[in-house]
């Protein structure tokens, strides 16, 4: 685990290091040099605010030569009481030199009795490798089968994969998000807009462009953002998004276009939720919110402000494929409850306040990490947030992914050693920059090597998580389309039931690069550890077109399957805490029960003795043991109401007669 | 005069007996042909079934030939889902098997009472009133919904 230990400030003379240690709410690990976030006090942020800084933290900021001190969220008086709510307000962000050490600041801002909190800016990472390579022509035969005319989405096997031996000899049908069938109820909807925080996304690619979103209002500048057409570039503060500076790898145009790229226009590729009309005009909306720039970028504040600008503007989705190393925040009560850290605020003011006609609030989806770690990245293994691992084409675990506490659900993140023999068609394939990138390595100076242009594969569960960001807007797609309004947690449960079992497969090993050579990876690790299961959009839709009702035999204890309701991995997300919300008198009346209904083993046990019907509610945690956020990232409750009818005589396939 | 009497009687009496006889035996193809909606399951209404806002419906079609079809929204969906296959009769017990090889969950006594359909399969009795099924019912009436099992195949979802 990395960079797990406390800051020890040196002591105070008057003995407040204890106090003052604690009011530092991160390590220093990965710390951005240069800058510092602080949360003021009340007083100290009404000061602020009008111009007159506490005498104390002034002298502070002298001392050490600060550049300036300003709110990580701009005053807004529209969203003023809203931010008010969540401490929002309070967060200020304070900048030295560029190379200034913060922790030579962070113990003496943290003695002033007009600071609250002190947090280190963390530099996130993109979970991805940011390679890409170009796609060959004439490789996957499925072609007659899909409906879009996009040339290259026969080479998406993570859309739609018949098991296609010459894309791999281990490629497995059914590793897809099995979106298909999907695609004849709905393709998107422009009412649906997914914030992608990340790189610049290419706005004026040809297979993007008509899916962007365009900001109504971009000549309001009041809430302090100017020419904000299509997004933002946080990272330099300016309308104008950048995506092919040296450092800049195609990250952000890839996982936009995994979400929405044109459908149906005779070129490129396919996006989940980007229309069926080839013109853009029914795809979901990509809103870009840049937090990384070349090599600057990535850090708290910066994606603490994309975050609120994200829920202000309308959107109902946060696709983050970024995340700290894993295990250098280790639990929920450390990133929240204990931390209270600017961006679990701002996440929580966009889960809150985000959404659309369908959803009151937002979902917030992240990769969980590419480190191997038996625990997702965080900010992605919060409870509330999901957090997405991958897999290859072969429907097993990619040599890669995070797994375990904190993983919410898997989706194709794509693997280049799918078996012993390299192969880029093995990922991912998606849009990219049309033209080249110089890129550039950790020591800042280029490699010799470019992006491939227009569109390329990458692997990682930065591929992965858009899978699910995809879905899930089409899901909010189809659900504006039937009518259909969800909370959050509705329909948070819904995405995470929506999913096929991948435990099944995990036994044994399977042949891919590990440790650093071609060699047997064994998978029990990952059993019970990848989440609920692999994502199916075509689930996501059925369940979002109806609760179906569920037919038991009157006079017999029975165990029902509860598969269409927490998807094909019931049986294993049924056995992490399951209940059943105990029935009133009257409904347990309603069928004659003569004791409350159990789960047991991932089955629904109930014994009606009359003819009715009663609805029940089941629930079980995705993601982690327990809902005590101290130990480990805790687990999320999802719920489904299951609707039981029960009569004298069931078929077996659940016709009438 | 009194054995005469008798004597015309019997066949009388025999005569009535064999029309009731059959009347219980033998269902006619024509009274059960149509489409039919079902009002009520084990007494209860169905308005009093199903979930929020929507009730439990079911329509059933006998083309009085051998063939039918369900359309049931067991559901709060909009949608109906079509079953179909065969049937067939033997005095006034209907059997059946859907198109997917499945047996309907009983054999069902048939019988009617004011113009409604009964038919009651063990301790259960559903009754149907005479209704043309509506053609937005028909025209977006969805198969059974499949699910990808475990191995891959997709399978239609398995009730007890």
């Amino acid at each position: 685990m990395l960079g797990c230990s406390k800051e020890m400030p040196s002591p105070a003379p008057d003995g407040t290091a204890g106090y003052a240690e604690a009011k530092i709410i991160n390590t220093p690990a990965e710390a951005a040099e240069g800058s510092i976030l602080v949360c003021l006090d009340g007083e100290g942020a009404a000061g602020a605010l009008s111009g007159a800084l506490p005498e104390d933290i002034d002298s502070l900021l002298a001392a050490y030569d600060a550049v300036s001190f300003e709110r990580v969220i701009p005053y807004d008086v529209r969203h003023e009481e809203s931010y008010r709510k969540y401490g929002l307000d309070r967060w200020y962000r304070v900048t030295f030199a560029p190379d200034f050490n913060p922790e030579l600041v962070a113990p003496a801002l943290a003695r002033l009795n007009a600071v609250d909190k002190v947090q280190y800016n963390t530099r996130m990472k993109r979970t991805s490798d940011l390679k890409s390579y170009a796609p060959a022509a004439g490789m996957a035969s499925a072609s007659s089968q899909l409906s879009f005319n996009d040339p290259y989405l026969k080479d998406q096997w993570h859309y739609y994969n018949p098991g296609d031996m010459a894309l791999s000899t281990n490629a497995r049908a059914g590793a897809d998000v099995n979106v298909k069938d999907a695609w004849r109820l709905t393709a998107g909807d422009p009412h649906v807009i997914v914030a992608v925080l990340d790189e610049g996304v290419q706005y004026t690619h040809p297979d993007l462009a008509a899916n962007m979103w365009t900001n109504p209002d971009v000549n309001d500048d009041s809430d302090g953002y100017k020419d904000d057409l299509h997004g933002y570039n946080f990272v330099a503060k300016s309308g104008q998004i950048t995506w092919d500076k040296p450092g800049d790898s195609g990250h952000g145009t890839h996982v936009a276009g995994t979400i929405a790229a044109v459908n149906n226009n005779g070129i490129g590729v396919c996006g989940i939720a980007g229309g069926s009309s080839g013109n853009g005009s029914d795809g979901v909306r990509i809103m870009s919110c840049q937090v990384f720039d070349g090599t600057d970028g990535g850090t708290t504040d910066i994606s603490s402000e994309a975050i609120i600008y994200a829920a202000n503007m309308g959107a109902s989705i946060l696709q983050c494929s970024f995340g700290s190393l894993a295990g250098t925040v280790t639990n929920d009560a450390d990133y929240e409850n204990r931390a209270q850290g600017i961006e679990a605020q701002a996440l929580n003011y966009f889960l809150d306040n985000a959404g659309c006609d369908a959803i009151d609030g937002g979902i917030a989806i992240f990769a969980s990490g590419n480190e191997s770690q038996s625990m997702a990245a965080y900010p992605g293994a919060y409870r509330r947030l999901v957090s997405v691992t991958a897999i290859g084409c072969d429907n097993l675990p990619a040599n890669y992914t995070n797994y375990g506490y904190g993983c919410d659900i898997a989706a194709p993140g794509g693997e280049y050693y799918t078996g012993s023999t390299y192969s880029e068609s093995t990922c991912i394939l998606s849009t990219m920059p049309t033209e080249p990138i110089d890129e550039v390595g950790t020591d800042g100076q280029p490699t010799g090597s470019q992006t491939v242009p227009e569109y390329g594969y990458m692997q990682g569960t930065s591929m992965a998580c858009p899978h699910v960001s995809g879905v899930a807007a089409l899901g909010l797609s189809y659900a504006l389309k039937m009518g259909r309004h969800y909370t959050q947690d509705q329909f948070m449960s819904l995405l995470l039931t929506s999913v096929n079992d991948i435990d099944h497969l995990l036994s044994g090993s399977k042949r891919t690069m590990y440790n650093n050579s071609i060699s047997q990876m064994p998978l029990s690790p990952f059993k019970g550890k990848m989440g609920s299961g692999t994502i199916d959009a075509w689930r996501l839709l059925m369940q979002i077109e109806g609760t179906p009702v569920v037919t038991v035999k009157v006079g017999q204890e029975q165990g029902v399957s509860l598969e269409e309701f927490f998807g094909g991995g019931a049986s294993s997300v049924l056995l992490n805490s399951p209940e059943v919300e105990p029935l009133e008198i009257d409904e347990m009346n309603a069928i004659g029960l003569l004791g409350q209904p159990y789960v047991k083993y991932g089955k629904l046990y109930i014994h009606p003795t009359r003819i009715g019907s009663v609805k029940i509610t089941v629930s079980a945690l995705v993601g982690g043991d327990s809902e005590n956020a101290s130990d480990t990232p805790s687990g999320q409750r999802v719920k489904r109401e299951v609707s039981i009818m029960a009569r004298a005589n069931v078929s077996e396939n659940g016709g009438w007669l | 005069m009194n054995k005469l009497i008798f004597k015309l009687m019997v066949p009388v009496l025999a005569l009535t007996a064999a029309v009731s006889c059959n009347q219980k035996e033998h269902i006619d193809y024509d009274l059960l042909s149509g489409d039919w909606k079902l009002t009520t399951l084990g007494g209860v209404p169905v308005e009093d079934l199903g979930l929020d806002g929507r009730s439990l419906d079911v329509y059933i079609s006998f083309d009085g030939a051998g063939s039918f079809e369900t359309f049931q929204r067991l559901s709060d969906s909009d949608r109906y889902v079509r079953y179909d296959g065969w049937y067939s009769v033997s005095g006034s017990v209907a059997s059946g098997q859907y198109s997917d090889g499945v047996m309907w969950a009983t054999d069902y006594v048939v019988s009617y009472e004011n113009d409604n359909l009964i038919m009651t399969g063990g301790t259960e009795t559903c009754v149907y009133a005479r209704a043309q099924i509506p053609s937005e019912v028909r025209d977006d009436a969805v198969p059974p919904f499949w699910t990808r099992s475990a191995d891959g195949e997709t399978v239609p979802p398995r009730f007890l």
